[in-house]
């Protein structure tokens, strides 16, 4: 990240969520704690909320929002029982004088939500793309969505310039555009346990100035050997290794 | 010698441009911010500066041809990073 913000004058760093906890690390271990930590020191842009994020509970996860330092949004989340939503829906970040507005959505998911409902992904979109679009130039869907649902998500709700997706059945090759809307949709990596967190997606774009977006090159990034491991984040997880 | 008849040229120069911008309709010339050049030429007549203040409004929907409203933004280059199901890894990757 530190190498890309250094060659590239404008960068976004976004999540999709399912980040903190889940794979029976470190992240388990301090209860997302070190990993809000991490993400906070690479300097993290925003976040969807998953399901792996809600199996905290609304007291942790909210203590983990406060300690990061970047949103972490849902916009079809809400506190069981009520008709408040758990996190911000919606943030706007400002690049070269372009706003761009990014929508976090979170994956249904029975059993992992303890104090939470999490309502139609669908329906939230519509609402909050739709009124984002008036005040930025570029709308970005953050999601936890498996990829197909994303991708039918973008083609079927306009104003959508982005969907960055999740839980993709292979490693993607490309960046692929939805045939009605127009839209693009990526996703970096394809997991499963003992393999998360090993690749990074590059999109770069040509934003134009009348706000429309026109894709240059995507690449999923492998994280390995090749890139040098950051004594500042050793020293950050070292606090949290026993 | 030399010099003394350049700038006599200039001023019949001068005065021969203004001659035909009268003639044209031009009215009275106004200041020109180009730089002067000493050839002599037919040009087209300036439009008479308008102070904004008492400039009459118009429609925003009928602009001046060839003159934008608004300046036109600049493209930029932007990357994207993006992660997805990271499940609390956090082994380096070394």
């Amino acid at each position: 990240m530190s190498q890309q913000r250094q060659e590239a004058e404008y960068v976004l760093l976004l999540d999709t969520g399912d980040a903190l906890v889940g794979g029976g690390l470190l992240g388990d271990r301090t209860q997302g704690q070190a990993v809000v930590a991490a993400m906070s020191l690479i300097g993290y842009d925003a976040m969807a909320l998953g399901p792996k994020e809600l199996s905290l509970g609304p007291d942790l996860l909210r203590q983990r929002m406060q300690e990061a330092g970047f949103p972490m949004l849902s916009a079809n989340v809400v506190l069981r029982g009520t008709e408040e939503l758990f996190a911000p829906p919606t943030v706007v970040l400002e690049r070269g004088g372009y706003r761009f507005g990014i929508v976090g959505l979170t994956r249904p998911a029975d059993g992992s939500a303890s104090g939470f409902e999490v309502r139609d992904p669908v329906q939230a979109a519509m609402r909050y793309v739709s009124e984002l679009a008036k005040q930025v130039e570029i709308v970005i869907v953050l999601t936890n969505l498996e990829y197909q649902a994303a991708f039918e998500l973008a083609d079927r709700i306009p104003d959508i310039d982005l969907v960055i997706a999740a839980l993709p059945k292979a490693i993607p090759q490309q960046a692929l555009q939805a045939p009605q809307s127009g839209a693009l949709v990526v996703t970096a990596d394809q997991p499963s346990p003992g393999h998360t967190g090993r690749r990074v997606g590059r999109l770069v774009v040509t934003v134009e100035g009348d706000g429309r977006m026109r894709l240059e090159a995507w690449q999923s990034v492998a994280m390995d050997g090749t890139i040098a491991d950051d004594p500042q984040m050793d020293e950050l997880l070292d606090r949290f290794r026993p | 010698m030399g010099k003394t008849r350049i700038r006599y040229g200039l001023i019949w120069g001068m005065v021969i441009w203004w001659t035909v911008s009268l003639a044209v309709g031009c009215g009275t010339p106004e200041p020109r911010r180009s730089t002067f050049t000493p050839e002599v030429a037919p040009v087209s007549p300036l439009p008479t500066p308008t102070s904004a203040a008492n400039r009459e409004p118009t429609p925003a929907a009928t602009p001046t041809p060839g003159v934008t409203s608004e300046p036109q933004r600049e493209a930029i280059r932007l990357v994207v990073l993006h992660t997805n199901d990271n499940w609390g890894e956090t082994v380096p990757c070394g």
